[in-house]
C-alpha cells in the first residue's frame, strides 16, 4: 500500500486542538502531523522546512490548512507547487473532512478531495433550524 | 444479523456513528432506550448524529428485543447501542444472536452524584452497576471494554470478577 501521510497546520494550536480531537474521536495515529505556526519567534519558512523534514517520505502529502488566505495556506500553496511530490493542500478545513480524508487510509485523488469538501461543507449545520421531530421508527 | 450490542452512555455520538458503526459496515443502528424513546427532542438529537446512510432505529428495550427477535432482522447488519448495564444485560438475556457485547464509555455521566469506581479510562461503576456487570460476565456472553474500534480490547471479566 502507497504511504499517505497527513498534515494538520494552523495559526496557533487550532492544528493542535484537531489532532487531539482525532486522537479521542477515532484513534492515535503517527501517520498525522501537526504544524502549529507563531507560537514563538520562529518563522514560518522555518517552521514549515522542519516540519517537512520530519514527516519524511511519503507518496501523497494531504495538507489542512486553517485560513483560506491566511499564511499558512499560503506558504503550503508554494510548497505543494515546488515540491515534486504529490502534495495535496486543503484551506479552511473542518473536522468531518480530516475525519472523511483521513480514514480512507489510501491515496486519493483530485475528485475525491473536491467530493470529500463538497460533502462535507454541508456539516456546518445552523441547528436551531433542526426542528424536534416525532418519527415512528420501523427497522422492517 | 446483530453484528454487536454496545453499551455507550451517549448513544450514537461521534466515535459510534464515525468508526464503529462505518468499520463494521451496518445497516442499521438500533438504540434500544426507553428514554429517547418517548423524548422527541432526545430521538431528534441523536438522528443528527447519525452517518446519512444508517437507517436509525429508536426503541424502548422491551420493544428493541422484540423487533431484534424477529427473523426478518437476520437479513440486516444491525448495530445494537444502549445506554446502562441493567439494559444491556435485559438485552443480552432477551435477544438471541448477540455475537458480543462492547462496552464503550459508561459512567461519567452523574458521576457527581453517584460515587463510581473507575475500572478503566472511560469506565466507571458503582457496586450496583459493577453488580450488573458482573452478571453480565455471568451468562457467558463474549464481552470487552473497548472505546474506540482501534483500542486494545480488554474482557470485561478481567475487570468485574
Amino acid at each position: 500500500m502507497r504511504m499517505v501521510k497527513y498534515l494538520l497546520a494552523s495559526h496557533g494550536k487550532f492544528a493542535e486542538g484537531t489532532k487531539s480531537f482525532f486522537d479521542i474521536m477515532v484513534s492515535q495515529r503517527e501517520d498525522v502531523y501537526v504544524m502549529n505556526a507563531f507560537l514563538d519567534n520562529k518563522g514560518l519558512d522555518e517552521l514549515v522546512d522542519e516540519t517537512m523534514k520530519k514527516i519524511g517520505d511519503f507518496d501523497q502529502l494531504i495538507v489542512f490548512c486553517d485560513l483560506y488566505g491566511g499564511s499558512v495556506a499560503q506558504k503550503m500553496y508554494i510548497v505543494a507547487n515546488t515540491d515534486k511530490r504529490d502534495i495535496k493542500v486543503i484551506a479552511g478545513y473542518n473536522i468531518a473532512l480530516v475525519m472523511d480524508l483521513i480514514l480512507k487510509n489510501d491515496v486519493v485523488t483530485d475528485e475525491d478531495i473536491r467530493n470529500s469538501i463538497n460533502e462535507c461543507k454541508n456539516h456546518i449545520v445552523y441547528l436551531n433550524d433542526i426542528k424536534v421531530a416525532s418519527k415512528e421508527d420501523e427497522l422492517f | 444479523m446483530i453484528k454487536v450490542l454496545r453499551l455507550d452512555e451517549r448513544l450514537i455520538h461521534g466515535q459510534v456513528a464515525n468508526e464503529w458503526s462505518r468499520k463494521l459496515d451496518v445497516d442499521a443502528i438500533v438504540v434500544a432506550n426507553d428514554n429517547a424513546a418517548t423524548n422527541d427532542l432526545v430521538a431528534t438529537s441523536l438522528r443528527m448524529a447519525a452517518p446519512g446512510d444508517k437507517k436509525v432505529v429508536i426503541k424502548k428495550v422491551d420493544d428493541a428485543i422484540n423487533i431484534l427477535n424477529d427473523p426478518k432482522a437476520e437479513s440486516l447488519s444491525i448495530f445494537v447501542v444502549c445506554d446502562n448495564p441493567a439494559d444491556a444485560l435485559k438485552l443480552v438475556k432477551g435477544v438471541k444472536g448477540i455475537p458480543y457485547l462492547n462496552v464503550g464509555n459508561f459512567g461519567r455521566i452523574g458521576i457527581d452524584k453517584i460515587s463510581r469506581k473507575e475500572y478503566t479510562s472511560n469506565l466507571y461503576a458503582s457496586d450496583e452497576e459493577a453488580k450488573i456487570f458482573k452478571e453480565i460476565v455471568d451468562t457467558g456472553i463474549d464481552c470487552e471494554f473497548r472505546t474506540l474500534i482501534t483500542d486494545k480490547k480488554v474482557p470485561l471479566n478481567s475487570l468485574f470478577k
